[in-house]
């Protein structure tokens, strides 16, 4: 058991066992207050990849000689898609229009420098905090508008997409920033 | 919108998206935290089981070469930690001591089983969880502080996620497309 712990904690590519172990203080008492150190967690880990790396390497996506790579997002794509759609879903949790123009799912043409793109992510992840902060045990289980299809979903349900979805590109960034040379700052030792 | 879904749906890299569209297809959504939380790992089960059965079982011994690789788990490895990992998460709140690893872990099938079983472990670990045990302080799989069953079953979905995202770039640096991004 215990070395299967030690090799969590020091396997190169494991994230969230840190972000477990981060909590310093009494456990969150209510779905809302995990939901939102658990976006902490992901944001750390994702902002934190983003700044690792070179604004040169902003446009970087592995080539199609690399592997079945066509049409895949670039590393700076990456971070605007996960920014935007954390704003899509947390505006729909919180029943308003995003307070910026989001431009769909991979968000807005006129952000494009490696700052903006960061800017952009951490705003996102701020206007997330607020959403995970709104919602209640009454009214967490109610349905509201999906921003994805016709369909009515639950603020929970949203939130939960809110922990999960950066962690999926998250995987896929630190890949990126190895084939750059990159250690993710969240795995180096 | 109509749009959107067709971008999200033939996105490459959209995993996470197509989970939430999955929810359109859904005849009614759950309604209990709970049961959000087990459809979202029904989600991740059907993408990491997916991605570990798409890749070949020669590959199995893959890991990348060209960047900064030194240390990271092969395609193997990853599908044991992510099973192991889940399988001590699934433990961790049902107070029990993680199901044993299993004694052969070398071929596919093998490997592919004991996440499938993990998951499985998962599943029965959520139907476990009520509004009284949910947010009851329990000792923590890591660490030192206490945590709640219910904080463990939010990392028990979510983390994965960071391994599917990995898994993903494993399996088209072999020419394979993930099931997922299809």
């Amino acid at each position: 058991m215990k070395k299967l712990a030690i090799a969590l904690v020091i396997a190169a590519c494991c994230c969230c066992t840190g972000a477990v172990i981060a909590q310093d203080k009494a456990p969150a008492k209510t779905v809302s207050e995990v939901y939102d150190r658990m976006t902490s967690n992901a944001e750390g880990e994702f902002i934190g990849a983003a700044e690792a790396m070179p604004e040169e390497k902003y446009t970087f996506a592995p080539s199609t000689s690399m592997g079945e790579f066509k049409g895949v997002r670039t590393f700076g794509q990456q971070v605007k898609h996960v920014a935007a759609v954390n704003y899509m879903l947390a505006s729909a949790i919180l029943g308003e229009k995003p307070p910026v123009e989001l431009g769909g799912e991979n968000g807005p043409d006129n952000i494009k420098s490696k700052a903006e793109i960061v800017k952009f992510a951490k705003d996102s992840f701020e206007y997330a905090h607020k959403a995970m902060k709104s919602f209640t045990d009454q009214n967490g289980m109610e349905l509201v508008q999906s921003p994805f299809g016709p369909n009515k979903t639950s603020r929970t349900s949203l939130a939960m997409f809110i922990i999960a979805h950066p962690f999926d590109h998250y995987g896929q960034m630190v890949e990126y920033l190895r084939m750059n040379g990159i250690v993710p700052p969240a795995s180096r030792q | 919108m109509k749009q959107l879904q067709a971008v999200l749906l033939a996105s490459a890299l959209a995993f996470g998206c197509t989970s939430a569209l999955a929810q359109d297809k859904a005849p009614a959504p759950p309604t209990t935290v709970v049961a959000t939380l087990d459809n979202e790992l029904s989600h991740l089960e059907k993408g990491l089981v997916g991605l570990a059965e798409a890749m070949p079982e020669d590959k199995y011994s893959f890991k990348p070469t060209q960047g900064k690789f030194d240390g990271v788990l092969d395609f193997a490895g990853q599908v044991k930690h992510l099973a192991g990992g889940i399988a001590m998460y699934a433990g961790a709140i049902q107070g029990e001591k993680p199901a044993a690893e299993p004694a052969s872990l070398k071929t596919k099938a093998e490997l592919v089983q004991y996440l499938k079983d993990s998951l499985g472990s998962a599943h029965k670990a959520l139907a476990g969880l009520n509004d009284q045990n949910m947010f009851t302080p329990i000792p923590p799989p890591f660490g030192k502080n206490p945590t709640t069953r219910f904080a463990l079953a939010v990392a028990m979905v979510s983390h994965p996620n960071d391994h599917y995202g990995q898994m993903v770039e494993y399996l088209r640096m072999n020419g394979v497309v993930p099931p997922g991004s299809k």
